[in-house]
């Protein structure tokens, strides 16, 4: 999976995301669709993909059972809000789950593609070329004035949304985290929690995404982009360089603890996991601990998370599934899987 | 009124806790609420989405009064049936069309959450060349009207001539 990779500045940003909306011309969006309409806009994606070279599989999301879904969401390709099976709904996706085409979401299509690390000039790419062949196919709901037409006003213009997901331990132990979302927030940034939208920060790790849509390009949106994300990741590894000068022992002492928990727990729920997790890749960014990689890391991330337990192992009960989760965060870190 | 936790800042945040019909009240100021378990949990079930802000931009409660809900709300897109009442209420359009059908109410939502109502980024390929072109023209269109107002007919004639060379051009789909 694109996911266990290590990308550019890996110490702070997990991975990058483009995503473009765009929806077909003379079709109301999903919401409002005939369910003949809400086939034809998928008979129409999957037959732009088929004949291109673009290699994607389609998984229909009304075939698929609530906990398979969610596995889906918690590793970020769709959103929690496309779980809901009302409309007839489906994934373009890409065997190493890096790129894919959410069809009938919020609107027709959503072009997704992420990257380990921070790459979004790769990921934008790439969406820019599937972006090029569906349109070869399609005529796209588009005004000269106002860009792509989309569902929702606040993704209108470009269409486009640019993300990273960062682990800022340093910024949210120090409290610095909200003073640095207010900053963000005005420079037209908005900072969520790992899930996007409504969620909560987990294990430290937040997701940072331009606010605006519309009124600039997509390399200057990209740009700036770029630029504030880069103030965060140089801000983040300063307070770690000095909180591990102010207090190393202490907070030598916190990670390691984390670490002991993690490789010696017999029962662990998700979200202490993801928690000491966060601390154990703490410890690696500082270099306190070096016999594993981020890759193991990102690796266990996904793994403790509830329904991809439950997919993988097939075990219904919460009980279970923390007793199995130890065991798996246990094999991860101490590399005998 | 003090702060019922800190003694020393002024309370702002007022919580009244009814359990089992025991009603108790509370006087924080708002550093100590936002450490209060009551806040936390009450910040957590609110989830307010982007339609809750537009509904308060565009319609807002004391918008809705002033306009007296008017009679332009119950408008319909003529491709989805959508009406703006709808759009009012959910944040969210029905189609393409109605981005032309509401044109002029949808305006200053717009300009609120971008701050610019102009797309300058890509165009589609397909039918762009179309797009491309009526923004040149029309960009020319506003200098010919204010050649015209400052009776600079000489740059008003080129201009006249452009426009009609782009015109041309376009009937003739190159």
């Amino acid at each position: 999976m694109w996911y266990t990779e290590c990308g550019n500045e890996c110490d702070v940003v997990l991975s990058s995301r483009i995503r473009l909306a765009r929806n077909l011309k003379g079709i109301p969006f999903p919401a409002r669709e005939s369910e003949e309409e809400q086939n034809k806009v998928i008979d129409l994606c999957r037959k732009a993909v088929e004949d291109s070279e673009i290699k994607l599989s389609y998984i229909d999301m009304n075939a698929m059972k609530d906990y398979e879904k969610q596995a889906i969401a918690e590793c970020h390709i769709i959103s929690p809000q496309m779980m809901d099976d009302s409309i007839r709904r489906g994934v373009l996706l890409s065997d190493d789950n890096s790129v894919s085409i959410l069809v009938n979401e919020e609107d027709h299509l959503r072009i997704q593609c992420m990257a380990p690390g921070f790459n979004t000039e790769q990921c934008m790419r790439e969406a820019n070329r599937i972006d090029d062949i569906i349109e070869s196919h399609a005529d796209y709901a588009f005004d000269s004035r106002f860009g792509y037409l989309t569902c929702c006003p606040t993704n209108m213009g470009t269409g486009m949304r640019a993300s990273v997901m960062v682990h800022l331990p340093a910024l949210t132990m120090s409290g610095n985290i909200n003073s640095i979302i207010d900053s963000l927030s005005q420079l037209g940034m908005t900072v969520r929690g790992i899930f996007g939208e409504g969620s909560k920060a987990s294990g430290n790790i937040y997701q940072i995404s331009n606010q605006t849509t519309l009124g600039d390009t997509e390399e200057n949106i990209l740009e700036r982009f770029e630029q504030v994300v880069t103030e965060v990741i140089d801000k983040e590894r300063e307070l770690r360089r000095r909180m591990y000068t102010s207090d190393k022992y202490k907070l030598e002492d916190r990670l390691m603890r984390s670490f002991g928990t993690l490789t010696n727990a017999v029962i662990i729920s998700s979200s202490e996991a993801m928690n000491r997790l966060s601390d154990v890749r703490f410890a690696v960014e500082l270099g306190i601990i070096s016999n594993i990689g981020y890759s193991q890391l990102n690796e266990a991330m996904y793994e403790v998370l509830p329904a991809n337990i439950i997919k993988k192992y097939n075990t219904a009960d919460a009980g279970e599934r923390d007793l199995k989760r130890a065991e798996v965060v246990r094999e991860v870190l101490l590399g005998k899987k | 009124m003090k702060c019922q936790k800190c003694g020393k800042r002024e309370a702002t945040t007022h919580m009244t806790k009814i359990i089992n019909g025991y009603k108790e009240e509370m006087h924080l100021c708002s550093e100590c609420a936002a450490e209060s378990a009551e806040y936390k949990s009450m910040k957590s079930d609110m989830n307010v989405g982007i339609g809750d802000f537009l509904l308060g931009i565009i319609g807002g409660n004391k918008n809705k009064q002033a306009a007296g809900l008017s009679e332009h709300n119950g408008d319909v897109c003529p491709t989805c049936h959508m009406t703006y009442a709808d759009f009012l209420n959910t944040g969210k359009l029905g189609c393409g069309d109605c981005y032309s059908a509401f044109e002029s109410r949808l305006m200053r939502p717009i300009r609120q959450i971008h701050g610019t109502c102009e797309h300058v980024g890509k165009v589609p390929a397909r039918g762009g060349g179309e797009v491309v072109l009526g923004k040149k023209i029309s960009k020319l269109e506003e200098q010919l009207n204010a050649a015209v107002l400052k009776q600079d007919f000489e740059t008003a004639a080129k201009l006249r001539d452009e426009i009609k060379d782009l015109k041309s051009k376009g009937e003739k789909g190159e």
